[in-house]
C-alpha cells in the first residue's frame, strides 16, 4: 500500500523532497553548518535516488507521457496540478537531481549564512525539478518564476565582486521573457478554444489553430525560451551571471537553468504551435549557428577562465538549435543528447575552475602556467573534461554535437530547405574547430609552458573535489562510448513528436 | 412623508458611526482612563458591523427612496473595507510618532472614514453619492493632517484638501450637469436611463461624465489626477497612509465601477470615447508609477508610486469589464477588479505594515534605514521580501493571482495592447520592489541606524501576519477567493 501511493506520485516526491529539506532546515539552528550542510546534501541525494526510481519506473519503448499526476487547482481557469514525464523530460530529471547533488557538496566552499544558502538553494532545486515534470502551462510557468528569486540572491549575496549588478540584470532579463511568455500562455488559452491550460490536450487542437496565431503564439514564447538557451542576441546576462555566480550556482545555471530554455522550445513550442514552429524553422538554425559561431570566437577571447566557459556554453547551446530546428529523428535526438551532454560537462568544467580558484583566487588564464607540473591529477581532469566539451569522439561532448550536425545537414523534407541548412551545418562546423582551439590553448596556458613560480604551493585536487566531478566523468565516458544509454531512452518520445509535428505540417 | 427605511441593510454604516460617537463621548467622559478603551471598542464595532454585512442577502435591496443599496458586489467591497480598517486599527496601535496625538479621535475618525466609505459603496443616489464622497474625503483630510506638529503631515493634509477641494468642486459640476442632462433625476440608474432615452446631446454627456471622471480619478489617485499621492502618502502617519491606499482607494473604484455601469451607455460603440479615455490613464497610470517610483528614497513615497501603478492595472480590468458582451462566455473583467481589490489589500498593507513596523522602532522610513535589515531584524525582512514581491505579482502569492487575472481579462476582450503595457511595466516594478529587497539582503548597514531599536507593540505583528496569511494563502490556493468575487461581480450585470 506504502509502495502505491509512493510509486503513484513519484513525480511529486521528486520535485517536492528538497522541500521537505527547507522545512527540516528552517529547525535546525544556524551556528550548527556542518549538520545543515549535510542534511540539504541528504535531501538532494534522496532526490538522486527518487529519480534512479524513476529511471526505473518509466518503461522504455513508450513514446507516451507516464506517471501522470493530475489534481484540480483553479477550477475556474481548468488550471490543475498536472504532472508527467516521458522520454524527454526524464534524461532531463536525473541531469537536475544529480548535478543539484554534486553541487550541493560543491557548496561546502561557502563560508558564510550557510542556512540561507541551502534554503534558498533548495528553492532553487525545486523549481528546476518542477519546470522539467509540469504538464499545465500555468504549473509550468509558476515553477519556472520560482527559479528566479532563489537565483537573484544566490548570485546577489555570495557571488563574486560585481554580483549585485549580474544578481539584478539576470532577474530583469529573464522576468521580461517570463512575463511575454505568460502572455503567449494567455493567448493559448483564451483564443485557444480549449479554455484549458493544460498542455496536452492544447497539443491535441494544436491543428484548429491558424498559422498566424500559431506564430505570434510562438515568438512571445520563443522570447522567454530564448532568453533562458540563451539565444543571441538575448545572451548578455549569461556571461555575468554565471562569472560572478558562486561555483556551485554557476553549475546550476550552465547546467539546468539553460536547459530550461532548450526543454521549453521542445515540450510546449513544438507541440502546441508546431506550424509556428515550422515557421520559424530556418530563423531558428541561423540563430543557432550564430551561437556557435559567435559564442566561439568571443570564447577565444577571454582572459578569465569562467567567462570562457560560460561563452562556451552560448556556443554548444546552439547545436542544440540547430538540431531542434531540423526537425529529423536525428536531430532531435542530438538537441536532447546535447542538453544533457552538456550539463554534465559543463557542470564539471565549473566545479574545476571552482577548483582552481578556490586555491589561487584568480582565475586569470595567463596568471597561470606550467601547472601541470604542480597539480598532475586536476590537469588530467580537467584535459578530460576540456576534450569532453570540444567534442573528442569517445566523449559524449561529441554524441550530441554529432547527431545535431547530421540531423541537420538532412534535414525534414517538409521543410523544404535542404541548400540552406547544408549551408549552415557547414559553417558550422568553423565552430568546432574554434572550439578546440579556444579550449587547447587555454589548457596549453594554463597546464604547460614555463612554470609560473608564484602557484609554487598549491594543493592537487582533493579527494572531495574529485568526489563531485567523477560521475559526471564517468558519464561523459560512458555517454560518448555507448550513447544508447540515453537515446534508448529518448527515442521513442522523439519519434513521436517529430512524427507529429511533420504530420501537420502537411497542413500547412 | 412616509420613508421607509430597511434598517437591516444600513445597520453596518450606522453600527460604525455610532461606535465612532461613543469613542467620542467616552473620550470627552472619561479622558485619560479610555487610552486603553478606544482600541477594542473600535475593533467590536468593527466585528459588530462585518458581521452585519454578512447577515445581508445576496439579492440586491435598496432603502431610504431607493438611494441607499446593498448588491453583492457592494458586499464584498465591504468586506474589503471593513478588514482594511481592522488591520489599520491594530497598526496604528503603539505607533510612536501618534502616541502624542489624541489617539481615540483617531480611532473614531477612522471609523467615521470606514462608514463614509462604506456609503459611497452603497449609493444609488447622486446627492448620497456626493455627500458620502465628500463625508470620507473630509476625514481622510483630517487624518492625513493628524500630526499637527509635523511639517511633512501638515503639508499632506493640506495638499490633499486642496487637491480633493478642487476635484470634489469639478465633481459637483459634472453632477449638476447630469442633473440637468436627465431631465432632473437623480437616481443613478434611472439617470442613465434618462441620459440615453432623452436624446441628450453625447457632446455634453461626454462632458458632464469627464468632469466627474477627474474626480474620481482624484479618489483612486489615477494619472492625471495623481500629483497629490506621493506628498499626502509620505506625509501621512504610515497607518493613516496605509488606509488611504487601500480603503480609499477600494472605495474609490466601486463607485467608478457603478457610474461607469450605470450612466454609461450600454453598447460597445458608444463607449469607445471612454475606453480610450480610461486606457490611456490607464497606461500613463502605470507607467508613470512604475518608472518615477524608481527614483524615489522614501520608502512611502515608493509605495505612493507603485499604488499609482496598481491603480492603472485595476483600470485595465474596468476596462475589460467594461467591454464585456453579455454572450461571449466567462466576464473576467469585474470579477477581476474585485480580486485585485482583495488581493491588493494584502499585499499593500503587507507592505505599510512592515514600513509602520520598522519606523516604529527605528524612526526611518529611506532606503538607507533598510540597508541590512536581513541581519538585524530577518523576520521582518522575510515578510517585507514576500509583500514586494506580491505585488511584483510574483507567483507564489496572491499578487501574481490578480495580475494573472486581469491580463486574462484584458487578453480576453481583445485589449492586447494594455496588456503588453501591463507586463511590461510590470517588470519595470520590479525593479522598484528589488531596490529595497537589495537593500535589505546584499547592503551593509548604514551609519545612521539607530543602535537602540525600540520594540514594536504587538497588534503590529498580528496585523502583518493576517497580511501575510492573505498573500500566501490566496496565492498558493485562490479557488476560493475567485469564486466568491465572480459570485459578486455577477451582480453588475444586471441593471437595476
Amino acid at each position: 500500500m506504502l509502495e502505491t501511493v509512493f510509486t503513484n506520485h513519484l513525480l511529486s516526491w521528486i520535485v517536492f523532497t528538497p522541500v521537505i529539506g527547507i522545512i527540516v532546515l528552517f529547525f535546525i539552528p544556524k551556528e550548527k553548518t556542518r549538520v545543515i550542510q549535510w542534511t540539504s546534501v541528504a535531501f538532494t541525494f534522496i532526490a538522486l535516488l527518487f529519480s534512479a526510481i524513476l529511471l526505473y519506473q518509466v518503461s522504455p519503448n513508450n513514446p507516451d507521457i507516464q506517471l501522470k499526476e493530475f489534481a484540480e487547482w483553479v477550477h475556474q481557469f481548468g488550471i490543475a496540478y498536472f504532472m508527467g514525464v516521458d522520454g524527454i523530460s526524464v534524461p532531463l530529471v536525473v541531469l537536475t537531481t544529480l548535478l543539484s547533488f554534486l553541487a550541493a557538496i560543491a557548496s561546502f566552499s561557502v563560508k558564510e549564512r550557510i542556512k540561507e544558502y541551502y534554503i534558498l538553494y533548495l528553492l532553487l532545486v525545486t523549481g528546476m525539478l518542477g519546470v522539467f515534470v509540469s504538464l499545465d502551462l500555468i504549473l509550468f510557468y509558476f515553477f519556472w518564476e520560482v527559479v528566479l528569486v532563489p537565483m537573484y540572491f544566490l548570485i546577489g549575496i555570495w557571488g563574486g565582486p560585481r554580483r549585485e549588478y549580474a544578481a539584478i540584470k539576470f532577474f530583469l532579463y529573464t522576468l521580461l521573457g517570463s512575463v511575454v511568455m505568460l502572455l503567449g500562455i494567455l493567448a493559448l488559452f483564451f483564443k485557444g478554444g480549449a479554455d484549458t491550460f493544460n498542455m496536452l490536450e492544447l497539443g491535441v487542437r494544436a491543428k484548429s489553430f491558424s498559422l498566424n496565431f500559431q506564430i505570434i503564439v510562438y515568438l512571445a514564447l520563443f522570447l522567454g525560451f530564448a532568453i533562458k538557451v540563451p539565444v543571441f542576441p538575448f545572451h548578455t546576462w549569461l556571461p555575468d551571471a554565471h562569472v560572478e555566480a558562486p561555483t556551485a550556482i554557476s553549475v546550476l545555471l550552465a547546467g539546468v537553468l539553460l536547459k530550461m530554455g532548450g526543454y521549453g522550445i521542445l515540450r510546449v513550442s513544438y507541440s502546441i504551435v508546431p506550424n509556428g514552429a515550422l515557421w520559424f524553422a530556418l530563423p531558428l538554425a541561423v540563430l543557432g549557428l550564430i551561437n556557435i559561431v559567435y559564442g566561439a570566437l568571443v570564447a577565444m577571447a577571454q582572459k578569465d577562465m569562467k567567462k570562457l566557459v560560460a561563452y562556451s556554453s552560448v556556443s554548444h547551446m546552439g547545436y542544440v538549435l540547430l538540431g531542434i530546428a531540423a526537425l529529423t529523428y536525428m536531430g532531435f535526438n542530438g538537441a536532447v543528447l546535447q542538453m544533457f551532454n552538456h550539463g554534465i560537462i559543463t557542470g564539471a568544467l565549473f566545479l574545476l575552475v571552482g577548483v582552481i580558484y578556490d586555491r589561487a583566487h584568480t582565475r586569470g588564464i595567463d596568471d597561470f602556467g606550467g601547472l601541470a607540473k604542480r597539480m598532475p591529477i586536476y590537469a588530467g581532469i580537467m584535459s578530460f573534461s576540456c576534450l569532453a566539451s570540444l567534442g573528442l569522439p569517445g566523449l559524449s561532448g561529441f554524441v550530441g554535437e554529432f547527431f545535431s550536425l547530421i540531423g541537420a545537414f538532412k534535414p525534414s523534407s517538409v521543410l523544404n530547405m535542404d541548400f540552406a541548412f547544408k549551408a549552415i551545418v557547414i559553417a558550422s562546423a568553423t565552430g568546432i574547430v574554434i572550439t578546440a582551439g579556444y579550449f587547447l590553448w587555454m589548457l596549453q596556458r594554463i597546464f604547460m609552458g614555463a612554470e609560473n613560480k608564484k602557484w609554487n604551493e598549491l594543493r592537487d585536487i582533493s579527494f572531495r573535489e574529485i568526489f563531485t566531478v567523477a560521475p559526471l566523468m564517468i558519464l561523459m565516458l560512458a555517454i560518448g562510448i555507448w550513447p544508447r544509454l540515453l537515446v534508448d531512452i529518448m527515442n521513442p518520445a522523439i519519434v513521436k513528436l517529430v512524427d507529429y509535428v511533420s504530420a501537420l505540417a502537411g497542413g500547412m | 412623508m412616509n420613508i421607509e427605511i430597511n434598517w437591516q441593510i444600513i445597520a453596518p454604516e450606522l453600527a460604525l458611526i455610532a461606535g465612532a460617537f461613543l469613542i467620542f463621548v467616552l473620550d470627552l467622559l472619561l479622558r485619560k482612563r479610555v487610552r486603553y478603551l478606544h482600541l477594542p471598542l473600535a475593533l467590536l464595532t468593527l466585528a459588530v458591523s462585518l458581521w452585519l454585512v454578512s447577515t445581508l442577502g445576496w439579492s440586491p435591496q435598496s432603502t431610504v427612496s431607493d438611494s441607499f443599496f446593498v448588491d453583492r458586489t457592494g458586499i464584498f467591497f465591504k468586506f474589503v473595507i471593513y478588514l482594511a480598517t481592522f488591520l489599520i486599527l491594530l497598526l496604528a496601535e503603539g505607533y510612536r510618532p501618534l502616541a502624542k496625538y489624541p489617539l481615540p479621535e483617531l480611532s473614531g475618525l477612522i471609523l467615521l472614514a470606514a462608514s463614509a466609505m462604506s456609503l459611497m459603496v452603497s449609493s444609488k443616489d447622486l446627492v448620497l453619492l456626493y455627500i458620502s464622497i465628500e463625508f470620507s474625503s473630509l476625514v481622510c483630510y483630517i487624518l492625513a493632517g493628524y500630526m499637527r506638529d509635523d511639517t511633512y503631515s501638515a503639508e499632506a493634509g493640506l495638499k490633499y484638501f486642496l487637491f480633493g477641494a478642487t476635484a470634489s468642486a469639478i465633481m459637483l459640476m459634472g453632477f449638476a450637469l447630469l442633473f440637468a442632462l436627465s431631465g432632473g433625476v437623480t437616481n443613478l440608474p434611472a439617470m442613465g436611463k434618462a441620459l440615453t432615452e432623452n436624446q441628450v446631446n453625447p457632446a455634453a454627456t461626454i462632458i458632464a461624465l469627464g468632469l466627474v471622471g477627474v474626480g474620481l480619478a482624484y479618489k483612486v489617485g489615477a494619472v492625471p489626477i495623481h500629483g497629490w499621492v506621493p506628498d499626502t502618502y509620505q506625509g501621512a502617519p504610515t497607518p493613516i497612509t496605509a488606509f488611504l491606499s487601500v480603503s480609499s482607494k477600494v472605495a474609490g473604484i466601486a463607485v467608478l465601477l457603478r457610474i461607469i455601469i450605470w450612466l454609461l451607455p450600454y453598447d460597445q460603440t458608444a463607449m469607445a470615447p471612454w475606453t480610450v479615455i480610461l486606457s490611456f490613464s490607464a497606461m500613463a497610470s502605470m507607467i508613470v508609477g512604475s518608472t518615477v517610483g524608481i527614483l524615489q528614497m522614501n520608502l512611502k513615497r515608493l509605495l505612493a508610486y507603485s499604488a499609482i501603478a496598481h491603480i492603472g492595472f485595476v483600470l485595465i480590468g474596468i476596462i475589460a469589464g467594461m467591454n464585456y458582451i453579455p454572450q461571449s462566455g466567462n466576464d473576467f473583467g469585474k470579477a477581476s477588479v474585485l480580486i485585485y481589490a482583495a488581493g491588493y489589500l494584502f499585499m499593500n498593507l503587507g507592505a505599510f505594515a512592515v514600513v509602520t513596523m520598522i519606523g516604529n522602532a527605528t524612526g526611518g522610513y529611506e532606503i538607507k534605514h533598510y540597508q541590512g535589515l536581513a541581519k538585524r531584524k530577518p523576520l521582518l525582512a522575510l515578510l517585507f521580501t514576500v509583500f514586494l514581491l506580491a505585488l511584483a505579482g510574483i507567483p507564489p502569492t496572491v499578487g501574481f493571482i490578480a495580475k494573472f487575472y486581469v491580463l486574462a481579462a484584458a487578453i480576453r476582450g481583445n485589449f492586447i495592447a494594455l496588456a503588453i503595457v501591463g507586463i511590461l511595466t510590470s517588470v519595470v516594478s520590479l525593479f522598484l520592489y528589488v531596490r529595497v529587497i537589495k537593500a535589505m539582503y546584499l547592503d551593509k548597514p548604514g551609519e545612521e541606524i539607530a543602535p537602540a531599536e525600540k520594540p514594536i507593540p504587538a497588534p503590529s505583528w498580528a496585523a502583518v501576519g493576517l497580511c501575510l496569511l492573505g498573500t500566501l494563502f490566496w496565492g498558493i490556493y485562490p479557488n476560493p477567493l475567485i469564486h466568491f468575487a465572480k459570485f459578486c461581480a455577477n451582480n453588475l450585470n444586471i441593471p437595476i
